[in-house]
């Protein structure tokens, strides 16, 4: 939405209204459903209602960031394009709503102060792989103490310690009962140690992995 | 040095080893059961004034390297740092308006954040990009929800047109109080640095106060000791506010009120003298307080 009124220029307030209209939204109905049903599955939808959280959208182009905060922060930033707002929980890309790290951690909290089980796909790892996952590491199969049952290959996990923390997020390399066997069976995509090795790297690639999934060919494995 | 008191043992304090804290973040666990944890793997904590802050008697490894700290269940911080979040009232209510006006890397604004238990609005500024993202970064793994970020200067903040119920300016400053964790201080800054610092404290604070409403705290603070960075820019501003003259927009006024823990701030330094106001600011000093160097005032301004 351009101010034409002066001699065809922008004016700053023009610019900062079209910035605003790009970056920061509340959710479209669309988005609204698919994010009630992602947090009803996960049995966290009460939280958000009982502690009037706000969801906005950060548009980044071609993927849109999801963010919650208190709800007297949503009018300052559908007014004012701030950096950041609130705690980005995860993205909405075709149609389909993914945790961030920010996010299991928080649903794992919920469900775990709820007395409730942990509705996403995850693993549970001992308390020795739990130290080479915060480093970044795989995940060996004889490390996996318990896991969802009915795991495919190649699906999206949290991986959980065994206080039922989240502390990274995998993708497995087999499916049921083959993924506790020798070898290494999950790959960490990202771990919450991954901001402190992140002080020392390329922070707009930190911070990529800080609101998104991160990119399938970053990996490391502990062979 | 003649306003240090024991100067002697102040300068030797400087020289040793200061004593680490860890800040409990209550919005992920509570002190108690942090502190057990903790114990769990060798660390031994005392506790100190502030409930949420721990001393760090014994440390069997890094403190920054426990999953704990990674989850962002406590925060490495200095207890003369936690001091001017302590002095903003946030238990009060969860409606209120704050600012941060030089929040990276984060330790203050993620303090505010947990006081107000995630309610109401923190809107935090940072004039650096590359610190910016050390902030979000921090305010994220603290679990943080009722914060704004801005790339913006304290200096500017009247430009986003809002007023805050608190504002804590964290002053950039020469950082002396800083040294024991950091010995290159001593030789890194001129005296020359205390002056830049004191022009720039006092365009911010004259901003800072500006952004308060009726009846709300401005809190000042800086890990400095010198008095020109310090007392003299809190009395400069009570000189503003107090002394302005009447008319449309009524005179302002300015207070300071007294904390319940730190050393009285100066009344005089050199050949000036200050409001006397000024002795309920508070300072830090290594040597009495176990902290580093800190000053801190809360000023109510109506």
């Amino acid at each position: 939405m351009n101010d034409n009124n002066n001699g065809g220029k922008e004016t700053a307030k023009s610019r900062e209204a079209a910035a605003t209209d790009l970056f920061w939204k509340k959710p479209n109905r669309q988005q609204m459903t698919i994010l009630r049903r992602a947090f009803d599955k996960w049995s966290v939808f009460e939280f958000f209602e009982q502690n009037k959280m706000a969801i906005l959208i950060k548009d980044l182009g071609g993927k849109k960031a999801v963010c919650i905060s208190s709800s007297q922060v949503e009018p300052i930033v559908l007014s004012s394009a701030p950096y950041s707002a609130g705690m980005v929980i995860g993205e909405l890309k075709k149609k389909k709503f993914s945790l961030n790290l920010q996010g299991a951690e928080l649903f794992a909290r919920i469900n775990r102060d709820q007395g409730k089980a942990f509705q996403f796909s995850h693993v549970v790892v001992s308390e020795d792989a739990e130290k080479l996952v915060l480093y970044g590491r795989d995940i060996f199969g004889s490390s996996i103490v318990r896991a969802t049952s009915g795991l495919n290959e190649n699906q999206v996990v949290i991986i959980l310690n065994a206080r039922s923390e989240a502390i990274g997020i995998g993708r497995t390399r087999f499916s049921g009962d083959a993924l506790q066997r020798n070898g290494v069976a999950v790959t960490t995509l990202i771990d919450a140690g991954h901001y402190l090795r992140g002080e020392n790297q390329d922070l707009d690639d930190v911070a990529y992995k800080m609101q998104l999934r991160p990119p399938n060919e970053q990996r490391r494995s502990n062979s | 040095m003649q306003y240090v008191p024991d100067v002697e043992r102040f300068l030797a304090k400087m020289d040793a080893r200061p004593t680490h804290y860890i800040r409990v973040n209550t919005l992920k666990i509570e002190p108690e059961n942090l502190a057990e944890r903790l114990a769990s793997k060798g660390f031994e904590l005392r506790r100190t004034f502030l409930s949420e802050v721990f001393a760090i008697l014994r440390a069997p490894f890094s403190v920054g390297a426990t999953t704990e700290y990674l989850l962002g269940y406590y925060y490495v911080q200095d207890l003369g740092s936690c001091v001017p979040v302590d002095a903003m009232e946030l238990d009060s209510g969860s409606d209120l308006v704050v600012m941060d006006m030089a929040a990276a890397p984060g330790g203050k604004t993620t303090f505010i954040s947990q006081k107000m238990k995630n309610a109401g609005v923190v809107v935090a500024l940072e004039p650096q990009e590359k610190r910016l993202r050390s902030l979000v970064f921090n305010l994220a793994r603290c679990g943080v929800t009722n914060t704004c970020v801005y790339l913006m200067d304290g200096g500017r903040a009247n430009d986003l047109k809002l007023k805050f119920d608190r504002v804590l300016l964290d002053a950039p400053c020469s950082c002396e109080g800083v040294i024991p964790k950091d010995m290159l201080r001593k030789t890194s800054h001129k005296p020359d640095d205390i002056d830049y610092c004191a022009n720039r404290q006092k365009m911010l604070i004259e901003a800072a106060a500006e952004l308060v409403k009726p009846g709300g705290l401005l809190i000042y603070s800086t890990c400095s000791f010198a008095p020109e960075e310090n007392e003299m820019i809190v009395d400069w501003l009570l000189g503003r506010i107090n002394n302005r003259a009447g008319g449309e927009n009524k005179a302002r006024n300015a207070r300071i009120e007294p904390l319940p823990h730190g050393n009285s701030g100066l009344t005089s330094f050199g050949g000036y003298t200050f409001d006397d106001n000024l002795k309920n600011a508070r300072r830090f000093y290594p040597h009495i307080d176990n902290t580093l160097g800190f000053f801190v005032a809360k000023i109510r301004i109506r």
